[in-house]
């Protein structure tokens, strides 16, 4: 390839311009385009970028440490960025110490960039949880969103307003928090929940929430029992060992349903219960139109 | 090959270029455009391009032609066709890809975009200015004061070859 003749590159449209610049995979080879020339200065900031940072596990202090700088860092100048359409951070090792940290991103994501996509990716040891923040519980922007590790207490009225798709993973929920959080979300369509524990009854009365997925339900002891209500549910998933038994007690408008789960109530003499219980599972799958049973199901019953 | 159960007439084209040449293209070639098939839907067979020239539209209905016939055993053949269709001039390029947006045809402008940008990929800002002959109009100061701002992303080794 030639060049033929002068500058004909910034010559072209700048919508073109930001399109050959949106191939660029790396978000700083974007930023450098800045010193080109003054017609390519603010180029990058209009230029839809993903940004991700992800911290592998077996890492020490110091590589902790500095991945927490050096995040803060790029946050810092993607700030004035005005399209940064997905953040994702997966920090593997979150202890108190990092909540400052956590929340600066928080913030970054939902009151500074306004993000369509998150995942805040945490892992945490114990029972310890990252307490979401209170300003995160208001943002018109999102509409994918993931919380790994986050207790979630709001403590005025939930505001993602945009909100399509949740998904919250590895959480001990307490009775009600869902319902004030759906109550938050009106164009929410599809909600995943993924190894969380707490709570015995979800329901479910968005009416665009056509979709749940449910993997993993239960730690044992105390959760013996799920009860959900979701008249507008389309589309049911259960995934992953459960650990109580679930109750479908609302499953009006179900037209699919998988359950590749088994119930596992822990002790090798609750076979009888399990099996009882998935026969009343999958009574309220009687008239659905589709249905996906799993080995375990089909192990049951042969 | 005729073939003697195709009694249909295909639906054809006029595709008018900004240096009046005239091209006859069928219909089902030329709505891989969205702004062919806009026109075709509000029932024109007749569609002026004034901003595309007669160099580019012929290679790009080459390339529609190609992409129209794509099956599941030429992915191939198209990978190549692809690759040769991209091998030109910047001056080409920067033509195609101007033409290729006004006809909103996306599965081009990608290609051409991406085309583009991976001579951008890698290099230092020195390079990419003399690969597209950008002449740069900062002062010293004002490049030393916009590296400092984003000093970051302006750390590492960059690629300073120009090929």
């Amino acid at each position: 390839m030639a060049v033929d003749g002068g500058d004909r590159l910034s010559d072209l449209p700048e919508s073109i311009l930001l399109y050959i610049l949106s191939m660029l995979s790396d978000g700083k080879e974007v930023v450098r385009t800045s010193v080109l020339s003054k017609r390519w200065r603010f180029l990058w900031k209009s230029v839809p970028v993903s940004l991700s940072f992800s911290l592998p596990v077996d890492r020490s202090e110091n590589e902790v440490l500095d991945f927490v700088s050096s995040t803060h860092r790029e946050l810092h100048y993607w700030r004035s960025c005005q399209k940064v359409e997905k953040f994702w951070v997966f920090f593997c090792i979150f202890e108190d110490k990092f909540v400052k940290d956590v929340d600066l991103w928080v913030y970054f994501a939902t009151q500074l960039a306004n993000v369509e996509e998150f995942v805040l990716g945490l892992f945490c040891l114990n029972e310890q949880r990252y307490e979401f923040p209170q300003f995160g519980y208001k943002n018109t922007s999102l509409r994918n969103l993931v919380l790994q590790c986050c207790a979630l207490n709001p403590s005025g009225s939930v505001n993602w307003s945009s909100l399509v798709t949740l998904s919250i993973r590895e959480l001990k929920l307490t009775e009600g928090v869902m319902e004030k959080v759906l109550s938050g979300c009106p164009n929410l369509e599809c909600l995943q929940l993924d190894y969380f524990w707490g709570i015995h009854r979800i329901e479910i009365s968005n009416a665009k929430l056509r979709k749940l997925i449910i993997i993993n339900y239960g730690t044992g002891v105390n959760d013996v029992l799920l009860e959900i209500f979701a008249p507008y549910v389309q589309t049911l998933q259960l995934i992953g060992p459960c650990h109580g038994e679930i109750c479908l007690r609302n499953v009006a408008s179900l037209v699919t349903a998988a359950f590749y789960s088994e119930f596992d109530f822990g002790g090798g003499d609750e076979f009888q219960k399990e099996s009882s219980c998935l026969k009343q599972l999958l009574r309220s799958f009687a008239r659905v139109e589709n249905l996906e049973l799993g080995p375990w199901c089909i192990e049951v019953y042969s | 090959m005729a073939s003697t159960t195709e009694t249909k007439q295909k639906k054809m084209l006029i595709l008018k270029s900004a240096d009046n040449d005239e091209f006859e293209i069928e219909e089902s070639v030329g709505v891989q455009s969205e702004t062919i098939k806009n026109l075709v839907e509000d029932g024109f067979t007749f569609v002026p391009l004034p901003n595309v020239y007669t160099k580019a539209l012929i290679k790009i209905i080459d390339y529609l032609k190609k992409h129209a016939n794509k099956t599941d055993s030429n992915d191939e053949e198209i990978k190549t066709f692809d690759k040769d269709f991209v091998n030109t001039t910047f001056d080409d390029l920067f033509e195609l890809v101007s033409a290729a947006n006004y006809l909103h045809i996306s599965c081009l402008m990608n290609m051409l975009c991406q085309t583009i940008a991976d001579r951008i990929k890698d290099k230092s800002p020195e390079a990419v200015r003399k690969i597209f002959h950008i002449n740069c109009d900062y002062t010293p100061e004002e490049e030393a004061k916009i590296r400092k701002a984003n000093a970051q992303a302006f750390e590492g080794q960059f690629d300073e070859s120009l090929d």
